[in-house]
């Protein structure tokens, strides 16, 4: 998009585009690329956008729900439309997406429509002789002296325009352009937000990610390649104060035994292989693992029972095999009256226990081991089993021995400590606290769209670059006798693109301007009082209309000059530069 | 933890762009320019006040104060406030002050109800460079479409009075597009392209459909109409006018949607 500076006269017309709208596709290409069409499908995609973003998050779509209510109908017709049109990302449906192309293809034939003309206006300089002279933009001086016409030439060289000169009888012209490029930045904004929807395009359809969780040691293969990762540590970085500084995946990048390299993997700082990213995404909890569990047993409580749990031992350490033996019935987990704990525990020992180690009990002729740990414990079916992902319910299940033979087995909870549930050996113990084993979340992405998006960011930054950055301006000027004996020639000066559209809107200070221009172009100032004449070539016009147009826009030509004598710092600026240029041509 | 030093300077210059506000209408009052000069002056002084305070944040942070929405709201009203001084000292146009500051102000209003805590610590994602590029260069451009938002609210007063010329209200215009024309490639490159190319790198993709995310293509879809409706379709003055406006609304909308959307950009909350 980039401002008009375009002349308005001579050259106002639209040329046609390739495709006249004689035939139905002609048609439909007029209508895609006119202005109206794509500023409705922008319109539509703001307030889809707007819907998407309100509602998005509250209603369940129909596709989320026609999924998990009909997952063995999903061949039928109206399910599988209603899961594949309207899944339950607003932003993913057919609607959205229909948007998005209606848009895409909106750009792409306002780029065709218009690549030409655009292509031409960056590369050419346009004649001045073809009725720019005649337009409101155009101011003309009659002056006694010829205007130097290398000085004209020497101040567009110097200011890098690009210039195109002609003779026609005793008239001269030289025509300026520079920064034309800048024509080009409209086409390639559009060409780049192409590339853009292309590649965002490819990427949501063809582009793969998951999530590999990861404790030391494990590797995870990286999609499509014949390399995986391992990884040897994964550390969470704090301050002093405990507040999160970083997460450190460290893994080594492996092929048929060889490590590649080693690398680690932080957040904005991510794998590259092969085309694939490896993204440090997220950590949790090993939901079946830990690194210590924390009990407490009641040594007292042991000494009095000390007799009854002996006295057991042998039948829980049955008990305690065939649970384990059988996975864990519900039945077999049901709390025994013996094993309530206390609420107080009137000679409390901490014992941490670690998978893998045994621990003697002291105090008690009994040691005890990890045996299971899920950090959301449920019993479903008559089994336990892994509820969630979060520790919701931690529990910790933990083998008794007495000597080596086992003395049973029994579940604690960290939430529910008076419920303890298996064949331990009657010894009162609370499950405390425990350090979970962290594991790292590594998001292993493909973005196979991801060469169109960078060009398109590319393309469409150098286009705004130029749209905004740069300004075509052009700069005519035509020298021509008047056949006036008291002022023989007459300079007319265009600078296109510096007047408002509207020729009533024109105001003094951009009279002001191009005659300060016209002064330095011809290192020189016009005679009489530097008073130019607005709209030159309408003298030579004979129709009434433009009699009548002409009247309009000197009255309001006239009116504007009375406005903005009111104003003091324009008349300022105004006469500040008529006053720099009558000095430089005193000093010349 | 929160520098005490920095919310002084803060508040100091919340006022002195309260007094600038108020000699501004005096200005329109009295007709006098000493007046608008010392609204201007006064312009000036708040924003470099609001420099110093931010200055201070980054000093005691250690991090560009570019993090919490309160730093953020800063930096845009700051950016307002510094364009309204060289708008109104270029064009010697006194009411435009009057008209514009008040948005100045309310987005220092914002920003001083938001947390101003201090982050020492940034969270892992905005441990990057990008945060600079993305967040200035947002913040610059909603600043640059605050301006605009008042001149169109000044174009849409003057036009109603009897005596305003046409060429009065058409600079007005002219405006109003230069700073949507200063606002619109700063965004697109900055909240967009720079937040997109952030988010490959930290999210493992440049665009996940996020709210903020949303607001920001919602607000540049706006934009691009209203450019597209201005060059193509010739809308400008009134209908210009309410666009620059409408979009403004967006933009701070977007802003505030943060508090109450979540997502991935939502590092902060009222509580």
């Amino acid at each position: 998009m980039a401002p008009d500076s375009r002349p308005k006269t001579g050259a106002g017309t639209r040329p046609p585009g390739p495709l006249a709208p004689k035939n139905p596709v002609g048609a439909v290409y007029e209508l895609l690329s006119d202005t109206s069409f794509a500023l409705f499908v922008i319109i539509a995609l703001a307030l889809a956008s707007i819907l998407g973003i309100v509602i998005g998050d509250q209603i369940p779509f129909r596709g989320e729900m026609a999924r998990l209510r009909y997952p063995d109908r999903t061949g039928e017709p109206l399910i599988w439309f209603l899961i594949n049109v309207v899944p339950e990302h607003p932003f993913r449906c057919l609607l959205f997406r229909a948007l998005l192309a209606l848009l895409s293809l909106s750009l792409l034939a306002c780029v065709i429509k218009r690549w030409r003309g655009h292509w031409r206006q960056a590369l050419t300089i346009a004649d001045p002789l073809t009725g720019a002279f005649d337009g409101p933009q155009a101011l003309a001086w009659r002056t006694a002296r010829e205007p130097d016409r290398a000085a004209a030439e020497g101040f567009l060289r110097k200011r890098w325009f690009a210039m195109r000169r002609g003779e026609k009888a005793e008239a001269w012209f030289v025509a300026g352009s520079r920064f034309g490029i800048a024509r080009l930045g409209s086409v390639l904004s559009h060409v780049g937000f192409l590339l853009l929807v292309i590649g965002g395009l490819v990427m949501a359809s063809s582009g793969t990610s998951g999530i590999a969780w990861l404790s030391a040691g494990e590797s995870a293969w990286i999609t499509g390649t014949d390399a995986h990762i391992e990884l040897t540590d994964f550390r969470i970085e704090t301050t002093p104060d405990g507040q999160i500084a970083d997460y450190v995946s460290s893994v080594r990048l492996v092929r048929d035994g060889t490590v590649l390299r080693s690398a680690e993997i932080e957040v904005n700082e991510p794998l590259r292989y092969r085309g694939r990213s490896v993204y440090q995404s997220s950590y949790r909890a090993d939901p079946m693992r830990v690194r210590s569990a924390t009990l407490v047993y009641d040594l007292s409580g042991a000494r009095d029972e000390a007799g009854h749990g002996a006295t057991e031992a042998g039948q829980a350490a049955t008990e305690g095999s065939q649970a384990a033996d059988s996975g864990h019935t519900a039945e077999q987990m049901m709390p025994r009256p013996h094993e309530l704990t206390r609420d107080d525990f009137s000679n409390p020992v901490t014992v941490m226990l670690r998978p893998g180690d045994r621990v003697a009990l002291a105090g008690t002729p009994y040691s005890a081991e990890i045996d299971t740990f899920l950090a959301d414990f449920r019993v479903e079916a008559g089994t336990f089993r892994l509820g969630s992902m979060e520790p919701r319910n931690p529990a910790v299940r933990v083998r008794f021995y007495e000597g080596e033979e086992p003395a049973g087995a029994s579940w604690y909870f960290l939430f529910h400590p008076e419920m303890p549930v298996g064949s331990g050996p009657g010894l009162p113990v609370r499950f405390v606290d425990y350090d979970p084993f962290v594991q790292t979340g590594l998001e292993i992405a493909t973005h196979p769209g991801s060469a169109w998006v960078w060009a398109g960011f590319v393309v469409m930054t150098l286009g705004v670059m130029l749209s905004f950055l740069l300004r075509h301006e052009r700069l005519w000027l035509r020298v021509r006798p008047t056949g006036d004996p008291g002022a023989p020639w007459e300079l007319a000066v265009v600078h296109a693109g510096a007047t408002p559209r509207d020729p009533a809107l024109a105001s003094q200070p951009w009279e002001a301007a191009t005659t300060g221009l016209a002064a330095q172009l011809l290192g020189q100032w016009p005679p009489q009082d530097g008073r130019p004449v607005r709209w030159p070539g309408l003298a030579q016009r004979t129709s009434a209309n433009a009699a009548q147009q002409a009247a309009r826009v000197n009255s309001a030509h006239e009116a504007a000059r009375v406005n903005d004598a009111r104003e003091t710092p324009t008349t300022k600026d105004a006469h500040q530069i008529r006053e720099q240029s009558r000095a430089r041509v005193r000093k010349s | 933890m929160t520098g005490t030093l920095d919310v002084s300077f803060f508040t100091a210059a919340f006022a002195v762009y309260i007094l600038s506000f108020v000699s501004f209408l005096i200005r329109s009052g009295s007709g006098r320019a000493i007046y608008g000069w010392i609204g201007v002056s006064g312009l000036l002084l708040g924003s470099v006040l609001q420099l110093i305070a931010l200055g201070v944040r980054w000093h005691l942070s250690g991090n560009v104060p570019l993090v919490s929405m309160h730093e953020y709201a800063s930096v845009m009203s700051w950016m307002a406030a510094v364009c309204l001084a060289w708008l109104v000292a270029k064009t010697r146009r006194f009411a435009l002050g009057s008209y514009v500051t008040p948005l100045v102000i309310a987005t220092m209003a914002i920003a001083s109800l938001l947390p101003k805590k201090l982050n020492q610590q940034l969270v892992p994602a905005l441990q990057s460079y990008w945060l600079h590029i993305h967040v200035s260069m947002a913040a610059v451009a909603e600043g640059a479409f605050a301006v605009s938002c008042g001149l169109a609210i000044y174009y849409l007063i003057k036009e109603r009075k009897p005596d305003t010329t046409p060429q009065e209200l058409a600079r007005l215009d002219d405006l109003n597009r230069t700073a949507i024309s200063i606002g619109y490639p700063l965004f697109t490159l900055g909240a967009l392209f720079a937040g997109a190319i952030w988010a490959y790198n930290a999210w493992g993709s440049f665009w996940s459909w996020d709210p903020k995310e949303v607001g920001s293509w919602i607000i540049w879809l706006f934009y691009t109409g209203y450019l597209h409706a201005r060059y193509k379709r010739g809308w400008q003055g009134r209908r210009a006018a309410i666009l620059a406006i409408i979009g403004f609304a967006m933009v701070i909308l977007s802003f505030l949607g943060n508090l109450f959307l979540g997502g991935q950009h939502s590092y902060e909350s009222l509580g």
